[in-house]
């Protein structure tokens, strides 16, 4: 019984993503070409907003790498795509590791995180955007450059995650691992890490996220050749369809990380959820 | 201090033991200037159980972290003739609280490993010790599942494994049974007794269900209302061998029930 409420639960829940998407991707193929619409409501052109028909077609171009574009003959997604991959990666693995360790440093000292706290405080009041001229007139139009601003929106995300997370030990714990005589460092690696961890692992989705936008971002500045450089293309040709192409791209890019960032932490912190009664 | 006939009787059999643990006339103030104990004299013998009752916001748990080492009494001294170990003379006690204090990411049988490591026993000792307090605890079947997967007595029962796994010679608890169902708190105090027996273990229990001091204590202090002291002492003639279920139904445990329970009002 209860399995079969199950099953039909998920069929519908199923049922109604798969009419929604399709009610959207409808409304806009063809309420744009609707008589009258399109003058009423400029924005509803489909020289601004494309159609999914034509979407798909610039996506199967750019992933058969037969993408025509005035000048060039035939790019594929490819290389945009494992620029901007590498530039968001590197800068968020970094960004974890270094926020992780920073964090679980902080939580386990009280006098280093008072004298780091109003730098910290500073640093992550800055908005994060407005350090990418200052890298590229560094760094230039490189991976590096990308990377490092992807890592500059996630470090700090990360840090302040691992830091609640190291903290969130409860004090009798702590006294009682005290009592044993273990020391600081002790506690650190072998009580506090896997709480900071499980909080990091919390918030990887929204770091790997923050890292796209931070090499994407870099590369709109940069011109560097990747997802964000297509963009910056698309948008000077006044292509919708290629925007609108390098948009799905980016959110299937971001979906699949995410997805797989799940199905591992289920893995290995599965004593975070399992619960019984 | 009263002078009961319990409290000398007592006092003549702590001067047999040599005491394990002496709290002479210790006071404590924090450093905001709340006073919290004042003039405490306590005495815990060897393989000894010693409750502590009193009214809440006593200073039941500072008692505790004064004996445990985490504070230091701001008058009057407490000394301990148990072992110790490493360079600064840490005293061999371990603790369980109300909450739970295992590591979620490590199971059953990790969470003791855990203690045997921080208590640098020897990997060969380590592994009859594991087995033996598995045994104890009733948690063989459990081993290889995480906290989380336990129940709330069993995850007392392998807190209580990981505080013994080093055989202290003395347990602090502080209103460890508090949040458990009548049954169950029942069945964890038989559990409690055997294994202080067995391991020899002396236990300072700080609770505020007296019916729990009665039923565990070799001996309970009852303390006043802050800034507290002793107000009135008395021995538990039940011995080891008790039995903590029928004990309750006995006319002698409800003639010092009633007694102490009279004392304790007063200082409501």
């Amino acid at each position: 019984m209860a399995v079969t409420r199950v099953r039909r639960r998920w069929f519908s829940v199923n049922a109604w993503r798969v009419a929604l998407l399709l009610a959207f991707l409808a409304a806009w193929e063809w309420v744009p070409v609707i008589p009258g619409v399109a003058g009423a409501a400029p924005f509803l052109d489909r020289f601004f907003i494309s159609s999914p028909s034509s979407v798909l077609r610039e996506l199967g171009h750019l992933v058969a790498g037969s993408r025509p574009i005035p000048g060039v003959s035939g790019i594929s997604i490819w290389p945009f795509l494992e620029t901007t991959l590498v530039a968001a990666l590197i800068g968020a693995a970094v960004a974890v590791a270094v926020g992780t360790i920073g964090g679980l440093v902080c939580a386990s000292s009280e006098t280093v995180y008072d004298v780091v706290r109003p730098f910290i405080v500073a640093l992550n009041a800055i908005p994060r955007i407005a350090l990418v001229p200052v890298i590229v007139l560094v760094f230039g139009t490189s991976t590096t450059g990308d990377a490092l601003t992807a890592f500059l929106l996630v470090v700090f995300l990360v840090f302040y995650n691992a830091l609640e997370g190291a903290r969130s030990v409860n004090v009798e714990t702590i006294e009682f691992v005290r009592l044993f005589g273990a020391s600081r460092l002790r506690l650190m690696v072998s009580v506090r890490a896997p709480y900071a961890l499980a909080w990091v692992f919390a918030c990887l989705p929204n770091a790997v996220s923050f890292g796209l936008l931070g090499a994407v971002a870099a590369e709109l500045f940069t011109g560097s050749v990747g997802l964000g450089q297509l963009l910056t293309t698309a948008v000077d040709t006044t292509n919708a369809s290629l925007t609108f192409a390098v948009v799905v791209i980016l959110a299937v890019l971001g979906s699949i990380l995410v997805q797989g960032l799940e199905i591992a932490r289920r893995r290995w912190l599965g004593w975070w959820t399992v619960t019984v009664d | 201090m009263s002078t009961s006939p319990e409290h000398q009787r007592s006092a003549q059999a702590v001067a047999i033991l040599p005491p394990l643990l002496t709290l002479d006339s210790v006071s404590f103030t924090y450093s905001t200037g709340l006073d919290i104990l004042n003039g405490i004299d306590l005495k815990v013998g060897r393989g000894e159980v010693v409750a502590i009752v009193g009214p809440s916001g006593c200073g039941k748990s500072t008692l505790l972290s004064l004996i445990a080492g985490f504070r230091k009494p701001s008058r009057g001294s407490v000394a301990w003739a148990g072992p110790t170990t490493g360079r600064r003379g840490r005293r061999d006690v371990t603790m369980l609280f109300q909450q739970d204090t295992l590591l979620p990411w490590r199971t059953v049988q990790g969470n003791i490993e855990f203690s045997l490591k921080l208590a640098k026993v020897p990997k060969e000792e380590a592994r009859a010790r594991v087995a033996d307090l598995l045994a104890t605890v009733s948690l063989e079947e459990f081993r290889d599942a995480h906290p989380a997967q336990l129940s709330g007595g069993m995850r007392r029962r392998l807190g209580l494994a990981t505080a013994l796994a080093p055989w202290p010679s003395l347990i602090l608890m502080d209103e460890p049974f508090a949040a458990l169902d009548e049954p169950t708190r029942l069945t964890l105090h038989d559990q409690v007794l055997k294994l202080a027996a067995k391991f020899g273990t002396g236990m300072v229990l700080v609770t505020h269900d007296l019916a729990e001091a009665i039923t565990l204590g070799d001996r309970v202090y009852v303390l006043g209302r802050r800034p507290s002291s002793v107000v009135d002492l008395h021995s538990i003639p039940f011995g080891k061998e008790r039995d903590v279920f029928a004990l309750r139904e006995t006319g002698a445990y409800q003639e010092i029930y009633a007694r102490i329970w009279s004392r304790l009002m007063k200082e409501f």
